[in-house]
């Protein structure tokens, strides 16, 4: 296995291995898309094959994978897919055409964040521009996807350095769902410093990507983490135990507000009510096109995945269910987001995007 | 209210022929089966293994003196009481953060004012513990009643966890008043109440309940789909701080930044002076890492799980008792009234 050098990095500078959830989780391999099944974890790392782009969007709809910046590569993989399934065999117009399909098909998947459509958009261009030059656009994309890859973790990285700056020696500090690499890269470089940190994870129902995911990265990050029930932070830091709070987020608006895992906006009015910080790890910052909070779509899924614990029933037959999968989170309960540049007051987040993001693998 | 269809969970525990029946509220909501106690000790074991909970305790309790009461009513009245005292001792320490010793030893101490009066102590004792029975069952009536009246026609009520068969009292009073009324049940990790019991004893007296995880309490909020939060508490303080199970307090903040009116259903306990007093038990970790046997978490990681927390009175709208609805800051002032 080839170590890229966003691995090489991250060997030398926290030596240790790369957490599963960190390495490639999606990649393209002898005509078929991998996927690590997210839902599996943390019993087992199994990594399945997607043979379409219709493979890749159901993978997207049933939470094999997750996380907004993910989920939009996942998506470029599928279109990957798609081309180089009909590169040869195909004229260029159905080649197009087929794309296009793809491309409709995998935008349909997951509303909520906001990098999933333009990135999909980016891909479709991308490839038409290699096709029309006569490059050999299965390589060029595949390269471009692996750097994007990298460049997310970068941006990760990045943004766990600015946030573990506001970590002090001895916090406990809480998190929700899966709030990406740049959680592990703030817990790890808050270590790096001297910090003694600890973390606390709720398990986020109905998925409990806090329970599998996040307490599993952090244990592989050797970061000492505590599982509760999704009931309970509000006690926790009623009681004085939890000092901080950091969550990641699906969407930033213009004004500050910014879309996550259903609870985080509990945790949000819990914190201010107990008088503790509660940061957003902000990744790349705001969506330009995402004005206010009115224009974040919230979505809602299928209640019967509330009437279920790893696939055992908890509901009676009988009564309705409600599972909005989000919830926003208004600036005024947000002490600041942290992006790849810096430390902006949810107010202010516009400003981080005055700073083009560099490419940092090429 | 006739005898038959009061809720099974507001009276989860009689005695049938020489048999005390227990609902096993484990087995809910897949299927209600009884377990069927032949004396005190079969009881405490289903308090032990909390098979029954909250109110189907103290049915169970009141139940299991009577039977020992009638069981043994032919020795003499020494012997009897001697056996009775066994009893209420065993039954009274089933759980020991539970505070069911008082309520077992005021059943022992009517076998004894009966004994010292020379009265038949198994009939006394029947006639005690109908009594208490009727009379705490009237004033759950009258505590439903007063609640139904906080409810507006069109109302969506959201609640936490359980409270044995009361929210169907409440919604049955809601609808008598002719007014129409819809749930919201949270679920209630780890062990599911709200998902098992709450939506399931709504669902049975056909009230629309929608249930949704613990997390989602401040988002439905925020969409307007709450009017207001009825939950009952484990503890109420003077000063009107309640402790209620895990989760109250994250509702009760929600509520507020809402303006969504937040009640609590309790019963003030004078020797209580603030939440800070209220102890918290701390259960096992393994029953947030563990669900129905299967781990949902990576092996090494440790876990938390304090199974109350205090919801301070700033937070609460109204204490709902037999006797009206008070604010929380005047139960102090009004705790002989408020005492139910």
């Amino acid at each position: 296995m080839v170590m890229h050098p966003i691995e090489k990095e991250f060997v030398e500078r926290y030596g240790i291995e790369m957490p599963t959830l960190m390495k490639q989780t999606v990649w393209f391999e002898d005509d078929v898309v991998k996927m690590l099944d997210r839902r599996k974890l943390p019993d087992k790392i199994v990594y399945i094959s997607l043979k379409n782009y219709e493979e890749v969007a159901k993978a997207i709809e049933d939470m094999v994978i997750q996380g907004a910046t993910s989920i939009a590569h996942a998506a470029g993989y599928g279109l990957l897919l798609t081309l180089a399934q009909n590169i040869n065999a195909a004229d260029e117009k159905t080649l197009f055409a087929n794309l296009e399909n793809a491309a409709k098909r995998l935008k349909q998947t997951r509303p909520t964040g906001a990098e999933l459509i333009p990135f999909i958009d980016k891909v479709l261009n991308m490839i038409k521009d290699y096709v029309a030059r006569g490059e050999d656009a299965v390589a060029k994309v595949n390269q471009f996807l692996v750097n994007e890859w990298q460049q997310a973790l970068k941006i990760g990285m990045l943004t766990g350095q600015h946030a573990s700056k506001l970590i002090d020696d001895g916090d406990t500090v809480q998190t929700h769902c899966w709030g990406g690499a740049a959680v592990a890269f703030m817990f790890l470089e808050a270590k790096l410093q001297g910090k003694n940190v600890k973390a606390i994870a709720t398990e986020t129902r109905p998925y409990l990507q806090g329970a599998r995911l996040t307490t599993f990265t952090l244990k592989e990050c050797g970061i000492p983490v505590t599982l509760v029930t999704d009931n309970m932070p509000g006690y926790l830091m009623w009681k004085g135990v939890i000092k901080k709070v950091f969550t990641a987020a699906d969407r930033i608006a213009l004004d500050g507000s910014i879309a996550n895992k259903i609870g985080t906006y509990l945790y949000a009015i819990a914190a201010r009510h107990n008088g503790i910080p509660f940061y957003i790890l902000g990744y790349e910052g705001p969506d330009p096109n995402t004005k206010t909070i009115d224009d974040i779509p919230i979505e809602e899924r299928n209640p019967e995945e509330i009437f279920y614990l790893r696939c055992v029933r908890t509901a009676p037959e009988g009564i309705n269910g409600y599972y909005p999968a989000f919830d926003i989170v208004p600036p005024k309960y947000i002490d600041a987001i942290i992006t790849w540049n810096g430390i902006y007051s949810p107010f202010a987040i516009r400003e981080s995007l005055k700073e083009k993001i560099p490419r940092f693998f090429e | 209210m006739t005898e038959e269809n009061w809720p099974l969970l507001a009276r989860s525990a009689w005695i049938e022929g020489d048999v005390l029946v227990i609902v096993d509220e484990t087995k809910l909501p897949d299927k209600i089966e009884y377990i069927h106690a032949k004396d005190y000790k079969d009881a405490v074991k289903a308090i032990k293994e909390m098979r029954t909970r909250a109110v189907g305790q103290i049915y169970t309790i009141f139940n299991a003196m009577r039977l020992t009461a009638r069981k043994y009513r032919d020795k003499k009245p020494e012997e009897l009481l001697k056996i009775l005292k066994d009893a209420a001792d065993a039954l009274g320490n089933a759980r020991p953060t539970f505070p069911l010793a008082p309520l077992a030893h005021t059943i022992y101490e009517w076998a004894e004012e009966a004994y010292k009066k020379g009265l038949d102590i198994a009939d006394h004792l029947e006639k005690k513990i109908s009594e208490y029975l009727k009379n705490r069952e009237e004033k759950t009536l009258m505590l439903a009643k007063h609640a139904a009246e906080l409810i507006s026609d069109g109302d969506t009520v959201l609640t936490h966890c359980n409270i044995s068969g009361i929210l169907v009292l409440i919604g049955r009073e809601a609808r008598a008043q002719g007014k129409d009324v819809k749930f919201i049940a949270t679920e209630t990790r780890p062990y599911l109440q709200g998902a098992r019991l709450t939506a399931w004893e709504l669902s049975q007296d056909k009230f629309p309940v929608t249930l949704i995880t613990d997390n989602a309490v401040a988002y439905v909020m925020w969409k307007k789909m709450v009017n207001l939060v009825i939950v009952g508490a484990d503890r109420c303080a003077i000063n009107g701080d309640i402790a209620n199970k895990i989760g109250t307090y994250q509702i009760a903040m929600a509520a507020f930044e809402h303006n969504v009116p937040f009640y609590v259903i309790a019963r003030p306990d004078p020797k209580i002076e603030t939440g800070q007093d209220i102890i918290i038990e701390e259960r096992d970790p393994n029953e947030v890492l563990y669900y129905r046997g299967v781990r949902i978490a990576p092996e090494g990681v440790s876990a938390y799980y304090p199974a109350f927390d205090v919801t301070p009175a700033k937070y609460i709208s109204g204490i709902i008792t037999p006797q009206g609805v008070f604010s929380p800051r005047l139960i102090k002032s009004m705790i002989k009234k408020a005492i139910w």
